[in-house]
């Protein structure tokens, strides 16, 4: 090849640098003012006043805004550079010249490469030097080699993506449209596919705080982790198959909505589907469930895309689209209400099964922390887990009735594979299938994380009820004691107590409350530089309640019980029976309908409160839920309350 | 030097180009010419490799693979629907062909701005249209090419202008042996500079031969007779058109001139002419025979 033959292809290189130095100017001029510019200015009022955290918080923002511009720049910057595509002049330009398809794509790429790759690395060079020359400048370097590595990844794959969108498109309209279409569908595919699994699926377990599935662009993006290396496989990925889609392309095709003619269908069903997705939420809002409100937008979405195909207002062709499409989403409502994989009721076999973890909702935030010592792996447990797993499956949708909490089961299996389903329950009627569970040692660790655990220091223990508190320290003799009392009454809480503390019920609530902090030995030990004192702490927080009754033998014992549970600076206590505020007499600005002021019937009352068992109760939607609310008067003439529902 | 066999394109289920045969001599001038629609264009940019053909096989010098860099260095291309770099100057673009030509001349360049008096530093979207296609014409020509493919190359141009680009066009033919395609409903310019010319019609070439072969082909014979059926005497030939003027009967024939005039004496007519035709006029008449015909409609 000679000298002259390489330069065809630095022709168009060089063209397109020349014409386009300017916006990746303006482009490194952005990141620059937008990220860097201020820690500049930073240096000279404030030198190494601002705390380090602070500006590291602040770099991150100004990461996000640059990830975005370069985001734009990287769209943009495709859109400018491939645009000849969509005119028929320029086209007849390029593919007249002396060029290769391939020759003409790869300078293309070439170009946008160094378009958007250097100003990135001029404004790395410039803080990076800054830094190397002693500055004090208050960026940490993994802070910008993180800055790096995103920008240029979000820049890079934004240029991809629309190069590949630019090539499935003929003109500017449907670009956007594909762009936008591209972007939004896989949100929007995999929110209906959880929407509809969860609307049909008996047992489907869907963790609606993992929004992150639904954040592409996140700035934290580090190259090590699934998300950052399929984004960094995307780019090459992308862009290859957009070489093919030019060499295939037909460039008369020009102007039209999609240039491949075998994906004019796909076009026009993919519209379709986005559509029904939309029509399928729009309808949900209204409680409209049915796969079947798919259909209006849908169809809607099909006509229309029929028509873009055919580049005019025209229904020919339409209604083989719309039969195809509605006969499609009959395949899928009939697919999920038959089950058709038999997804509801699988069940694993009991010696496939390595353990099984039992998450109720309210300790769904659990499943961030180390799981394993959750995990049910004797094999008699499993079975109990199963039983109940099973009675879920015979009792089926519940006719629809709003239940108050769930569950969610996660069977691993020897294979490492992974089963879980969530269902909705009440655990105030679960006693038969979930009492063996709840009186699991897990189960029981899950709720009180201070039952049986190894690795945890107590740092404090808080007693309090709306009279008094008290911090015991671990250097108070009693500190061990009260912790053992509370490990061996949680031993043996009965299901009652354990249920309502799984959906928090308000009949578990006495007058005393503990809060018990204590730091997580394991987690110490991963970073050795931290004393006990400096650990992130955890703690726990329940009431003390009816069945702890070690506890509050030993409270009693030590004198403690009656600091919170004693009547001598309360001067009356009023009734409110059934909370209805229509009581004759009052006690400061609350009508009761009794007031006791004897101090040994007060004193029988508080007791009563502390100690006297009560179920706990759901109350199912409709049922009236009667209280009665008891308001103590203290000396001081401030009122506090405490409810007691009732059945 | 350019074959195409069987050459076939199609846009959906319209056969633009139709088992198309075209022989491009080296060194002549080619007109491609046909009514609107009849696949010139598509053959051009077939021919180009812009399009991809459906069938057939385009050779340039015996090589099929046309679409081969080194094989496209020799071609220059002039559509009739121009494109430059927007914000180039005619200078930036002359920097651009050079750097994609490898037969560019400068020398050429400089002399050929002399010749249309156009300031090189002027940006080029700024410019006519005529002064577009100049500036065209300065890029094509300063390549240096063995083809030079125009697609309507003087639409837009003042007479003068035409006249030099085609003088200029006709210079290189004979001095460096360019070939030339020239695509243009401008028959009466392409009487002056064609060798050959290939007539289309419905995505085929329906007439492909030299220029005096097509026009010594087809003559005008005026005639007048005092008395008889002209029927016989039409009999006798092969009539494109006629039409009457009075007593005076014009024949557009198909057919050698001498035979022809020599079967009209046999008739003893009081008037008795044959006419050359324009390229014009032939085709024309050529395209009415096959159904493509001038309608004398009033609305």
């Amino acid at each position: 090849m000679s000298l002259k033959m390489k330069s065809c292809k630095k022709s168009i290189f060089n063209a397109d640098i020349k014409r386009f130095w300017v916006f990746s100017l303006i482009y490194g001029g952005i990141i620059f003012f937008g990220t860097f510019f201020d820690f500049y200015l930073d240096r000279l009022p404030y030198g190494n006043a601002v705390p380090y955290s602070f500006t590291s918080s602040r770099f991150f923002a100004s990461s996000c805004i640059a990830n975005f511009f370069g985001i734009c720049a990287g769209a943009i910057l495709a859109l400018v550079l491939f645009s000849y595509l969509y005119s028929t002049s320029a086209i007849s330009f390029y593919h007249g010249l002396p060029f290769k398809r391939k020759s003409i794509f790869i300078s293309k790429l070439a170009s946008g490469a160094v378009l958007l790759i250097l100003p990135v690395l001029i404004n790395f060079a410039i803080v990076a030097l800054t830094k190397l020359c002693g500055s004090d400048i208050q960026i940490r370097w993994l802070s910008l080699l993180y800055w790096l590595g995103n920008q240029l990844i979000y820049s890079l794959l934004a240029f991809a993506c629309v190069t590949f969108a630019v090539m499935l498109s003929g003109n500017i309209l449907s670009l956007l449209a594909t762009c936008l279409l591209l972007g939004i569908a896989p949100a929007v595919i995999i929110g209906f596919v959880h929407m509809t699994c969860q609307n049909y699926l008996l047992g489907y377990a869907y963790d609606p705080t993992s929004f992150f599935t639904y954040f592409y662009i996140t700035p934290d993006i580090l190259l090590f982790k699934l998300r950052g290396i399929i984004y960094v496989a995307a780019i090459p990925a992308l862009l290859i198959i957009a070489y093919f889609m030019y060499k295939k392309r037909d460039l008369e095709r020009c102007g039209e909505a999609v240039v491949f003619p075998k994906a004019k269908i796909f076009f026009i069903y993919f519209a379709g589907l986005l559509g029904g997705i939309f029509s399928y939420f729009y309808f949900s809002i209204w409680s409209f469930k049915s796969l079947l409100f798919m259909l209006p937008f849908g169809i809607l979405a099909v006509i229309i895309a029929n028509m873009i195909n055919r580049r005019g207002i025209t229904l020919k062709g339409a209604l083989t689209h719309t039969v195809i499409f509605t006969a499609l989403v009959l395949f899928m409502l009939g697919a999920f209400r038959s089950d058709i994989i038999g997804f509801e009721k699988r069940m694993p076999d009991t010696e496939n099964i390595a353990s099984v973890t039992v998450l109720p909702d309210r300790y769904y935030y659990s499943r961030t922390k180390d799981m394993q010592k959750y995990e049910i792996t004797d094999k008699s447990d499993i079975e109990k887990v199963k039983e109940f797993h099973g009675h879920n499956i015979e009792k089926g949708e519940n006719d629809g009735a709003v239940l108050p909490s769930s569950v969610q089961i996660s069977y691993k299996l020897e294979n490492g594979r992974t089963i879980t389903r969530a269902y909705n329950v009440n655990f105030a009627e679960e006693k038969e299938y979930f009492g063996a569970i709840a009186d699991l040692t897990q189960t029981k660790m899950m709720l009180y994380p201070i039952y049986n655990a190894e690795d945890i220091q107590i740092k404090s223990v808080d007693l309090h009820n709306f009279m008094e508190s008290l911090i015991l320290y671990p250097d108070n003799e009693i500190t061990d004691k009260l912790i053992a009392a509370i490990c061996e009454d949680i031993k043996n809480l009965p299901y009652e107590e354990n249920a309502g503390l799984l959906w928090n019920s308000m009949n578990c609530e006495t007058p005393l409350y503990a809060d018990i902090e204590y730091a997580d030995l394991k987690k110490k030990a991963e970073d050795e530089s931290k004393d006990i004192k400096s650990t992130v702490s955890e703690s726990i927080y329940f009431p003390i309640s009816f069945g702890f009754t070690k506890t509050v033998e030993l409270l009693k014992e030590y004198g403690y019980y009656d600091r919170f549970m004693t009547v001598k600076n309360i001067s009356a206590v009023g009734i409110d029976k059934n909370d209805d505020g229509k009581g004759g007499l009052s006690v400061k600005d609350y009508n009761v309908d009794e007031i006791i002021t004897d101090p040994q019937k007060m004193q029988e009352i508080l007791d009563s409160l502390q100690t006297a068992y009560r179920k706990p109760v759901w109350y199912r939607d409709g049922m009236e839920q009667i209280y009665d609310e008891y308001i103590f008067l203290d000396k001081n003439g401030d009122t506090h309350c405490f409810v007691l529902l009732q059945k | 030097m350019i074959k195409g066999i069987s050459v076939a394109k199609n846009f959906d289920t319209i056969a633009a180009l139709d088992n198309m045969d075209i022989h491009i001599k080296k060194g002549s001038v080619y007109g491609l010419v046909g009514p609107n629609g009849a696949g010139k264009t598509t053959f051009i940019k077939a021919l180009m490799s812009i399009y991809k053909i459906n069938g057939g096989i385009i050779e340039i010098d015996g090589n099929s693979r046309i679409f081969e860099e080194e094989l496209k260095q020799r071609i220059v291309y002039i559509s009739d629907d121009l494109y430059f770099f927007p914000a180039y100057s005619i200078k930036q673009t002359a920097d651009f062909y050079k750097s994609v030509y490898k037969n560019w001349d400068n020398d050429t360049f400089l002399k050929l701005q002399e010749v249309f008096n156009i300031d090189i530093k002027r940006k080029v979207r700024k410019l006519s249209k005529g002064m577009k296609k100049q500036v065209a014409f300065m890029m094509g020509i300063s390549s240096k090419p063995d083809i030079m493919v125009l697609d309507e190359p003087v639409d837009g141009l003042d007479p003068v202008m035409r006249r030099n680009i085609m003088s200029i066009i006709l210079r290189e033919v004979s001095e460096r042996g360019m070939t030339v395609l020239i695509s243009s409903h401008n028959l009466r310019e392409l009487e002056d500079i064609c060798d050959y010319v290939g007539i289309m019609h419905g995505g085929r070439i329906v007439i492909e031969k030299s220029l005096d072969d097509v026009k010594g082909n087809i003559h005008k014979l005026q005639v007048a007779f005092d008395a008889f059926s002209p029927a016989e005497f039409e009999a006798s030939f092969e009539i494109l058109h006629k039409d009457e003027f009075g007593s005076v009967r014009q024949y557009i024939v198909r057919g050698d001139s001498d035979a022809i005039m020599e079967k009209a004496k046999e008739f003893k007519p009081i008037l008795l002419d044959l006419l050359p035709l324009s390229l014009e006029e032939v085709f024309i008449y050529e395209l009415g025979g096959m159904g493509y015909e001038f309608k004398n409609e009033i609305l």
